[in-house]
């Protein structure tokens, strides 16, 4: 017994789409990946909604699509089912008879229904109208029935993004629940998510997949700039050194971990809470500076986080958290010059993936 | 907004209005009944009111699949298929009267088969009337059906797939209850345009009474010889008008060019 299989080429005008996936039966996998990256794409071909050029899709050893052998099993006998961002509820049938819609068109027991709208906790919606649902319970009762349908993988793209901050914790919880022992792929761009709900993450960048694991491992050790991003993570790419990591322009992040791959691709981690801001330059400490401007400062929790460009490439895009408190001592804002500050004690050296997209 | 539009915008709807007051003004009220409830006037209308009908049964069953194919079917030169369907909302329909002569007419190649093979003649009979009328009113329903599947768009379906239903119960028991309100107002439109149709009728189907001769070949030929009567019978038609705008707004009469 396998898992999902998916292993295709898809190519639509400049975009190319290719993707080698393979999960464990049960498995939740998270695909991260900025838009444009190709994510939806992956779930209209896994969905059967879409042909990819050449490649597998198999689910449970059943070949969905094979372009080889000829095989491309409809959207309708595939047992695929599809969580979109928005509920998409049938707006012409009641709560119960939207979720009986799968049972029923299958010609199976439909009585099911009932149980799961009570399980993700819609039971008291039943003979409501979408129309008079929140975006929080239309959501709801169209998980259960994606669920009554009884796929045998479930997708779901970006199914808390469209609702509000109260009802997407308590949808994410329902969600982690209902797949404990379900085969799912989950489209996000939340690392929440897929620490909360999936065992491994795939990371799509431009297409291709750039980085893919076991979901602690991947957030905590990115390898792309969009993992780090996502992550919340300082990332420099360059080439691995035994001091640290020497950038493409030359400088040198001093940092841990480098002198084991000296000379491989690399990326150097560190994390905004490590970093310090300066106005002044510093001199005769131990620590990476980089001068830089103040793009962007946003709340973050407790304190501002500020992003900043700089005149060399690879500062464009750093973060750094600062206390409110500092933030007003130091009167920074958009526009203003000045100087991060990382130990190198906090940073970290990754071997990445030879082109980091994204 | 700037004021200065009142004027053009008051003279605009003048010219629509002002027409009908004129009618009005000149109809013989007091003797409308009588008039409109003469010999004639009553054949045109029942005859009028079922061959409207069949028209709209025929733009709904040809029509409806039509759109379904312009709006889903992915094939090249699908664009210039939804122009050729446009044609007869824009052509004189004393033309497409016309066209139909020369296809279905003893002369046209298709009537001079049916001709022979049957002894079939289609023009000049109520169905010539009943077919001109599907010419002329099957674009209205074709484009407010294409609009609202084009603004429904494929999700719903795209979902009824993935649990389970195959093509044809998605169309039964997604596409088809989704577009229902653009199928009333769709069947209201071209039963309307169907009641109204003169040029393509009286080209193609001639004007005799009982047979051919609808409501508004009735006004015409009135306006020749008895003007009250033409009159009455007018306002007759602008009631039904009112009817159907009141029935089909605001979804396909605002939506339809």
């Amino acid at each position: 017994m396998t898992g999902l299989r998916a292993d295709f080429v898809l190519t639509q005008g400049d975009f190319r789409l290719q993707v080698d996936l393979r999960t464990e039966p049960g498995e939740v996998i998270a695909v991260l990946g900025p838009n444009g990256s190709g994510k939806s794409t992956l779930l209209d071909v896994l969905a059967g909604l879409r042909q990819p050029d050449s490649g597998v899709v198999a689910v449970d050893g059943m070949t969905l699509t094979d372009t080889a052998g000829g095989v491309r099993v409809p959207p309708h006998r595939r047992g695929v089912g599809l969580l979109a961002q928005v509920a998409l509820l049938f707006p012409h049938l009641t709560a119960l008879a939207n979720v009986e819609f799968g049972p029923r068109v299958q010609g199976k027991d439909h009585t099911t229904a009932r149980r799961w709208l009570d399980d993700v906790g819609a039971g008291d919606l039943a003979d409501r109208r979408p129309r008079g649902l929140s975006g929080g319970q239309a959501q709801r009762v169209a998980l259960a029935r994606a669920l009554a349908a009884d796929p045998v993988l479930l997708l779901l793209d970006e199914p808390f993004a469209a609702l509000d901050v109260d009802a997407a914790p308590a949808l994410r919880g329902v969600v982690r629940r209902v797949l404990r022992d379900r085969a799912a792929v989950l489209v996000t761009h939340d690392p929440l998510d897929a620490l909360a709900i999936a065992d491994r993450v795939v990371v799509l960048a431009g297409g291709r997949v750039v980085e893919q694991g076991p979901t602690r491992e991947v957030l905590s050790r990115p390898r792309t700039p969009f993992t780090a991003r996502v992550a919340g993570l300082d990332l420099v790419a360059g080439t691995a050194c035994p001091d640290g990591l020497r950038t493409v322009d030359g400088a040198l992040i001093a940092g841990s971990g480098g002198a084991e791959i000296n000379g491989e691709p690399a990326v150097a981690v560190f994390r905004p809470a490590d970093v310090a801001v300066y106005t002044e330059r510093i001199h005769g400490s131990p620590r990476n500076v980089f001068e830089a401007t103040v793009t962007a400062m946003e709340p973050h929790g407790d304190v501002v986080r500020i992003r900043v460009a700089g005149g060399r490439p690879w500062v464009s895009g750093l973060a750094a958290d600062l206390t409110v408190g500092a933030v007003a001592e130091l009167t920074i804002e958009p526009g203003s010059r000045v100087y991060l500050a990382v130990k190198a004690t906090e940073v970290r050296v990754h071997p990445a993936v030879a082109d980091p997209a994204g | 907004m700037p004021g200065v539009l009142w004027v053009p915008a008051v003279l605009g709807l003048a010219i629509v209005v002002l027409p009908l007051v004129g009618l009005l003004v000149r109809a013989d009220l007091g003797n409308w009944v009588e008039h409109v409830t003469s010999p004639g006037a009553v054949a045109a209308l029942g005859l009028s009111l079922r061959t409207a009908a069949m028209s709209t049964v025929l733009c709904l069953i040809l029509g409806g699949p039509l759109a379904v194919v312009l709006a889903r079917a992915r094939v090249p030169g699908v664009r210039v298929l939804r122009a050729v369907v446009l044609l007869p909302l824009v052509l004189p329909p004393v033309v497409g009267g016309l066209a139909l002569l020369y296809l279905l007419g003893r002369s046209g190649f298709a009537g001079h088969a049916l001709d022979l093979a049957f002894g079939v003649r289609v023009p000049y009979t109520t169905a010539a009337v009943v077919i001109a009328q599907t010419f002329v009113a099957m674009p209205f329903l074709v484009v407010g059906l294409e609009g609202a599947l084009r603004t429904a768009g494929e999700r719903y379906e795209a979902v009824a797939a993935t649990l389970g239903a195959r093509p044809w119960t998605v169309f039964r028991r997604v596409t088809v209850p989704l577009l229902l309100p653009a199928i009333g107002s769709g069947v209201v439109l071209s039963f309307a345009r169907a009641l109204g149709e003169f040029g393509a009728t009286i080209t193609f189907a001639g004007s005799l009474e009982g047979v051919t001769r609808t409501l508004p070949l009735q006004v015409y030929l009135l306006g020749e010889t008895d003007v009250d009567g033409a009159i009455a019978v007018s306002l007759l038609l602008v009631l039904v008008a009112i009817a159907v705008i009141v029935v089909a707004r605001p979804r396909a009469v605002e939506r339809a060019p």
